[in-house]
C-alpha cells in the first residue's frame, strides 16, 4: 500500500495537469501584476517604472480603497451573522417539511442559478424609488415613512446591495448545509430522541456541531466571495453614489478600464490578493481551533 | 424508515413565504416579458397583459442571437465542468491518499488560488492570451475557468475523501488494483455526491460569468449567453418587453438544467449519506 | 482653445442652412469614383476574395436612430460587395470606451472603430501608433464642414472622420407641463421653479443618466456659463490661468447645481440610471424634462414610445439668465470613425468609410430620419418635412452665438475624466459641499498639468 501510494510517477500524473494549468492561469498573471504595479502604464504604449509609489499610494493615500475594503467587511459580517444562521435554520426546517422537502430545496436555490445580470436588473427595478415594488408595498402597508431611494441614497445603498447579494447567495449556503445534514446518519437522531433530548437541544448540541466541517467550507467560501464581490455592484450601482458602494474588484476594474491607470489598478489587485491571503490565514487558524479535527 | 409526520402549519407558512421571495423574480420576469414596453410603468406589482406580446420573444430570438450564444455557453461550460471535476478528483486523491514531500506546499498553493480574485488576472491574462494567440478562442475562457474552479473543487474533494474510510481501497489494492483502477472503479463511484456538488457549483459560476467572456472573446462567433443580455440591453434599450423576453430565455434553460440536475444531485447526496 | 474653431464652423454651417432655404444650389457631383489610396493602389483583388472587417461601434441601439442608419449602411454595403463581411460589435458609450481600452492594450483593435475627436479618447490611440493615417483627399466628396476634422488630427495628419455635430438641449414633454399648469422655463430661475412645481405635482422633473456620469459636467457648463456669462472661463481653468475654488461665480453655479438635487428636481433614481433607463423614463412619459444631446431628435419617431409622447415632445435651449443667453449653447463635434493601423484590409476599411460618408448615405439619412446633425454639408437634404422636434433643434442650432466646445471631462486623460465625473456625481448625491466640489475639480485639473 505504502509503496503504491508514494510512487512518484503516479503522483506526478495525478497532480501535474491541474497544477500546471493553475500556476499558468492564476499564479503567473499575479506575478505579471506585481510587475505592472510598479509602472505607470496606462494600458497603451510606453511606460516607466515608478518603484513602489503605486503601492504606497494605495495603502496610505486612497480613501476609496479603504472604503471598498470596509464594504467587503460589512458584507462579510452580514453574511456570517445573518445569512448563514438563517441558511442552517432553513436547511433544518426543510428536512422536516415532509413531502415538500424536495420542492422547497429546489425553490430556495433558484435565485442562485439565475444569471446575475438578470437578477441585478430585477432588483434595480424593485428598488426604484417611484415605480419599484418595494416602495409600493411599503406605502400600501401604511409605512410610507420608510420609503427610500434604495440605491441612490448614499447611506442606504450599501445595505440594499448587501441584501441583494445575500438573497442571491442564500440558496448556495443552504445547499451546502443541507448536503451536510444529509451526511449525518439518521440513527443519530433516533438515538438522541431515545436519550430524551428535546428538538432544540438535539439540533444545537448534536446536529450543528456535526455540521462543522461543512460550516468551515461554507465560511471560507463566504469570506472569499465577499471580498471578491464584483458583478452585482458592477451592474447595480457601479460603486455609486460617490464611492459608497465600491468593492475592490469593481474599483480596480474601474481604475484600469475607466481611468486608464493600469499600473495603479495592478497595484490595487496585488494588495487585494495579499489582503485576501492574510484574512484567509487568520480565518483558517481561528476555525481550526473551533472545529478540532477535519 | 420514513418518518412522514405532517409539518406544522406555521412551519409550512414560513417556508412558503421565503419560497415566494426566492421565486418571485422568475414570476415577475416571465410576466413582464409579455407586456408592451409602455405597460412597464404602472402601479401594479404584477400585471395581467392586455394581449400577450409574443412578438417580444420573436424579437429576442432574431436580434438577440440567443440560439447561437446558447450553444457557445453550453460547450464552454460543459468542457469546463468536466475537466475541472476530473482534475480535482485526481488532485484530491493525490492530496489525501498519496504520500509525498511537497504535498502540503502544493495543497496550500492551490488553496491560495481560492482567494485570488479573477478580476486581478483579467488584464495580465489578456496580454498573455494575446501573446500566445489564444485571444478570441474558446480556450481563452475554458483555461481560466478550469483553473479558477480547481481550488474550491479540490477543497470539496479532499474534504469528502477525508471522510471516506480507506479500508475498501486497501482491500482493492490487496486484490492487485492500481491507482488508476482505484480512481475509476472505487473512488469515482464513492465520490459521486462530491462531484455533483462540484459540478453544480462550477456550472453556476461559469454559466453566468460575463466579465472574462466580455474581455477575452472579441468576435461574435464565440460569445456566451450572459454577454447577449448586455448586448441586447444596449442595442434595444428602449424595447423593454424584448429585453425581458431575452432575460427569460436566458434564465429558463439554466433553470431546466438545474431542475434535471437536482434529481441527480439529490440521489448522489443520499447515496453519500448512506455511506457516511 | 477649440472654441474659436467651433465658432468658425458654426458660422459656416449657419450660412449653409440659410443658403439651403433659398433652394438647392447646383448639385455638386456626389459620387466621384473613389480614389484609391496608397495601400489600395495595387487593387488587384481576385474576384470573391473574402474580406472580413470588424466594426466596433458605440451606437448600441441598432433598431433606432443613428445606430439603425449605421447598421443599414453596413448591410447595404455588404449586399453590394458580397465578398466583404462586416462584423459589428456595439456597446453603450461607457462600456464601449472600457472595452476599447482592452483592445488597445493588446495592440489589436477592430478594423474600424468609433472614435471621438477629443484628447481623452483619440490622443492615446494616435500616440500608441494604433490608428491609420487617412488621406483627406479620399473624402473630399463627403464635404465635411470646416473645422470638423480638427479634433481627429494631430501634427497635420488625419486619423479619423467626424460623424456628428452635437449640442445639448432640454427636451420636454408639453403635455405634462400643460396638465400640471407648469410654465415652460425661459430663465434658469423658471427652470428651478418648474422643477419644484412638477415635483409637487408628483411628476419626475428632469431625467438624467447620472450613473454614466458624462452628461452632468456638460450640464454644469451651462449652469456656470449662466452665472459668469462666458464658456471660456472653464477653459482658462483647464489651461491653468485660474482655479475653480475661490471664484464666486463658480461657487454660485455649484450651489445652484446642487440645489436641483436638494429640491428633488432630478428624476427619482437618476444617480443609478444609465442612458437607456433615463431615456425610457422620459419617453414613457414618466419625466417632464430630459437633458440630452441633439442626437435624440428620434424621440419624436421612436415607435417604442406611446404616440401621446411622440406628439408632445419638444426641445428648448437651456434657459437664460441675466449673464448667459439661450443662444450660448454647449456644442461640439461628436463621434466619428478611425481605422486600425494593423488592419489586415486597410484599403477595404477606407473604401467602406468612403461609401459610408458619401453625402447621400450617412449625412442624408441621418438628417432625414431626424436622428441627429451630421458633421457634413447637408443643406441639399433639407426636405421641409422635418418633425416639429427637428425644426426646434435646427432653430437652436442656427441661433448659436457662442459654444462650449469639447465637454470639460474630455479635455484630459481618462483619470481626469473619471475624477471630474465623480465630482459631479458626488455633488448631486449631496455627498460633498459645493466648495469641496470645486476643490475636487481643481484636484482633477492638477492631473493634466
Amino acid at each position: 500500500m505504502h509503496k503504491l501510494m508514494s510512487n512518484r510517477w503516479t503522483i506526478t500524473w495525478l497532480v501535474a495537469p491541474g497544477l500546471t494549468l493553475f500556476l499558468f492561469m492564476v499564479c503567473f498573471p499575479i506575478l505579471m501584476s506585481v510587475y505592472y504595479g510598479t509602472t505607470n502604464w496606462t494600458g497603451l504604449g510606453e511606460y516607466q517604472s515608478v518603484g513602489f509609489a503605486n503601492y504606497q499610494k494605495v495603502l496610505f493615500d486612497d480613501p476609496i480603497f479603504w472604503r471598498s475594503l470596509w464594504n467587503a467587511l460589512l458584507l462579510l459580517l452580514a453574511t456570517l451573522l445573518l445569512q448563514h444562521p438563517v441558511a442552517i435554520l432553513f436547511a433544518i426546517l426543510i428536512t422536516r417539511a415532509g413531502r415538500l422537502e424536495k420542492t422547497f430545496r429546489t425553490i430556495f436555490f433558484i435565485p442562485a442559478v439565475i444569471s446575475i445580470v438578470v437578477t441585478s436588473k430585477m432588483w434595480v427595478s424593485v428598488f426604484h424609488p417611484s415605480y419599484g415594488v418595494l416602495n409600493k408595498v411599503l406605502e400600501q402597508l401604511g409605512l410610507a415613512s420608510l420609503k427610500q431611494d434604495w440605491l441612490g441614497d448614499p447611506s442606504v445603498a450599501i445595505w440594499s446591495l448587501i441584501f441583494v447579494i445575500m438573497w442571491q447567495g442564500f440558496g448556495y449556503a443552504l445547499l451546502l448545509y443541507y448536503a451536510g445534514l444529509q451526511g449525518i446518519p439518521k440513527d443519530l437522531y433516533e438515538a438522541a430522541e431515545l436519550d430524551g433530548a428535546g428538538k432544540v437541544t438535539l439540533y444545537t448540541r448534536v446536529v450543528v456541531p456535526l455540521l462543522s466541517p461543512m460550516i468551515r467550507v461554507a465560511v471560507i467560501i463566504a469570506v472569499t466571495t465577499c471580498l471578491k464581490q464584483m458583478e452585482t455592484v458592477f451592474l447595480m450601482t457601479n460603486g455609486g453614489p460617490g464611492s459608497t458602494t465600491q468593492f475592490l474588484g469593481n474599483y480596480l476594474y474601474k481604475t484600469a478600464f475607466s481611468s486608464s491607470l493600469y499600473g495603479y489598478g495592478n497595484a490595487i489587485s496585488v494588495i487585494f490578493v495579499i489582503i485576501c491571503l492574510i484574512i484567509t490565514v487568520i480565518m483558517n487558524r481561528a476555525l481550526k481551533k473551533d472545529v478540532g479535527q477535519f | 424508515m420514513e418518518r412522514q409526520e405532517r409539518p406544522p402549519i406555521l412551519l409550512q407558512l414560513l417556508l412558503w413565504l421565503v419560497a415566494l421571495l426566492q421565486i418571485f423574480p422568475l414570476v415577475w420576469l416571465v410576466n413582464f416579458s409579455f407586456l408592451k414596453s409602455g405597460e412597464f410603468f404602472g402601479s401594479e406589482i404584477l400585471k395581467w397583459p392586455k394581449t400577450f406580446e409574443f412578438a417580444n420573444y420573436v424579437n429576442a430570438f432574431t436580434y438577440g442571437s440567443v440560439p447561437k450564444y446558447l450553444v457557445n455557453s453550453f460547450m464552454i461550460t460543459a468542457v469546463t465542468i468536466v475537466v475541472a471535476a476530473v482534475f480535482s478528483l485526481m488532485m484530491g486523491y493525490a492530496f489525501t491518499r498519496m504520500e509525498w514531500k511537497l504535498r502540503g506546499l502544493a495543497l496550500g498553493l492551490v488553496m491560495l488560488g481560492m482567494i485570488v480574485p479573477i478580476h486581478a488576472t483579467l488584464l495580465p491574462n489578456f496580454t498573455l492570451f494575446n501573446n500566445i494567440g489564444l485571444l478570441d478562442h474558446p480556450l481563452s475562457l475554458m483555461l481560466p475557468y478550469i483553473a479558477f474552479s480547481l481550488p474550491i473543487s479540490t477543497l470539496i474533494m479532499t474534504g469528502f475523501l477525508e471522510t471516506v474510510p480507506r479500508s475498501i481501497e486497501e482491500s482493492a489494492v490487496m486484490d492487485g488494483c492500481g491507482v488508476f483502477g482505484l480512481l475509476t472503479r472505487i473512488i469515482f463511484p464513492i465520490t459521486k455526491p462530491a462531484i455533483a456538488t462540484i459540478c453544480i457549483m462550477n456550472f453556476i459560476s461559469w454559466w453566468n460569468e460575463f466579465i472574462m467572456a466580455n474581455t477575452f472573446l472579441t468576435s461574435d462567433r464565440f460569445k456566451t449567453l450572459p454577454f447577449s443580455i448586455m448586448k441586447f440591453a444596449g442595442q434595444y434599450s428602449s424595447n423593454y418587453g424584448a429585453q425581458f423576453a431575452v432575460m427569460t430565455m436566458i434564465a429558463l434553460p439554466t433553470l431546466i438544467i438545474y431542475l434535471l440536475f437536482t434529481e441527480q444531485m439529490a440521489r448522489g447526496i443520499t447515496a453519500g449519506a448512506v455511506k457516511g | 482653445m477649440k472654441r474659436a474653431l467651433i465658432l468658425v464652423m458654426m458660422f459656416a454651417l449657419t450660412g449653409m442652412l440659410l443658403a439651403a432655404c433659398g433652394g438647392n444650389k447646383e448639385t455638386t457631383p456626389t459620387n466621384q469614383p473613389p480614389q484609391t489610396n496608397k495601400e489600395g493602389g495595387a487593387n488587384t483583388k481576385p474576384e470573391g476574395e473574402q474580406v472580413k472587417l470588424k466594426f466596433f461601434s458605440a451606437l448600441a441601439d441598432r433598431s433606432n436612430g443613428p445606430g439603425k442608419i449605421e447598421q443599414n449602411l453596413i448591410d447595404a454595403y455588404m449586399n453590394d460587395n458580397p465578398n466583404v463581411k462586416i462584423e459589428v460589435e456595439a456597446l453603450q458609450d461607457e462600456p464601449y470606451k472600457a472595452k476599447m481600452k482592452v483592445y488597445a492594450s493588446s495592440n489589436d483593435i477592430p478594423d474600424i472603430i468609433q472614435s471621438w475627436g477629443q484628447a481623452s479618447f483619440i490622443k492615446p490611440l494616435i500616440n500608441a501608433g494604433l490608428l491609420l493615417e487617412l488621406n483627406e483627399a479620399d473624402f473630399a466628396s463627403s464635404k465635411f464642414v470646416a473645422g470638423a476634422t480638427d479634433g481627429f488630427s494631430q501634427d497635420g495628419k488625419l486619423y479619423g472622420l467626424p460623424r456628428n455635430t452635437d449640442f445639448f438641449v432640454v427636451y420636454y414633454n408639453k403635455k405634462l407641463f400643460e396638465d400640471h399648469g407648469v410654465k415652460v422655463p425661459g430663465t434658469t430661475q423658471e427652470l428651478k421653479e418648474a422643477a419644484a412645481a412638477l415635483r409637487k405635482a408628483g411628476v419626475n422633473p428632469i431625467a438624467s443618466n447620472g450613473m454614466d456620469g458624462w452628461s452632468l459636467p456638460i450640464w454644469f457648463e451651462y449652469v456656470a456659463q449662466r452665472h459668469n456669462g462666458d464658456f471660456n472661463k472653464i477653459d482658462a481653468v483647464l489651461n491653468g490661468q485660474a482655479t475653480f475654488s475661490g471664484d464666486a461665480d463658480f461657487l454660485a453655479a455649484a450651489t445652484e447645481f446642487q440645489e436641483f438635487a436638494v429640491i428633488k428636481g432630478l428624476a427619482d433614481g437618476f444617480i443609478t440610471a444609465d442612458y437607456g433607463t433615463s431615456r425610457n423614463m422620459f419617453g414613457q412619459g414618466q419625466a417632464a424634462m430630459y437633458l440630452m444631446g441633439n442626437w435624440e431628435a428620434g424621440l419624436a419617431t421612436d415607435e417604442n414610445f406611446p404616440e401621446d409622447f411622440r406628439n408632445n415632445v419638444g426641445a428648448i435651449p437651456y434657459p437664460a439668465s441675466d449673464k448667459g443667453k439661450t443662444t450660448d449653447v454647449a456644442a461640439w463635434f461628436g463621434g466619428g470613425y478611425s481605422v486600425a493601423k494593423n488592419s489586415k484590409h486597410p484599403e477595404e476599411a477606407v473604401k467602406f468609410l468612403q461609401y459610408f460618408f458619401a453625402p447621400e448615405n450617412w449625412a442624408k439619412q441621418l438628417w432625414q430620419t431626424g436622428s441627429g446633425t451630421p458633421a457634413q454639408n447637408f443643406d441639399e437634404f433639407l426636405t421641409g418635412d422635418e418633425t416639429e422636434l427637428q425644426k426646434q433643434l435646427i432653430g437652436i442650432f442656427s441661433s448659436i452665438s457662442s459654444s462650449s466646445g469639447t465637454p470639460v471631462q474630455d479635455n484630459g486623460t481618462d483619470e481626469f475624466k473619471t475624477k471630474v465625473m465623480e465630482a459631479h456625481q458626488n455633488l448631486l448625491s449631496q455627498l460633498i459641499t459645493p466648495e469641496a466640489f470645486l476643490k475636487e475639480l481643481d484636484a482633477a485639473v492638477a492631473l493634466i498639468k
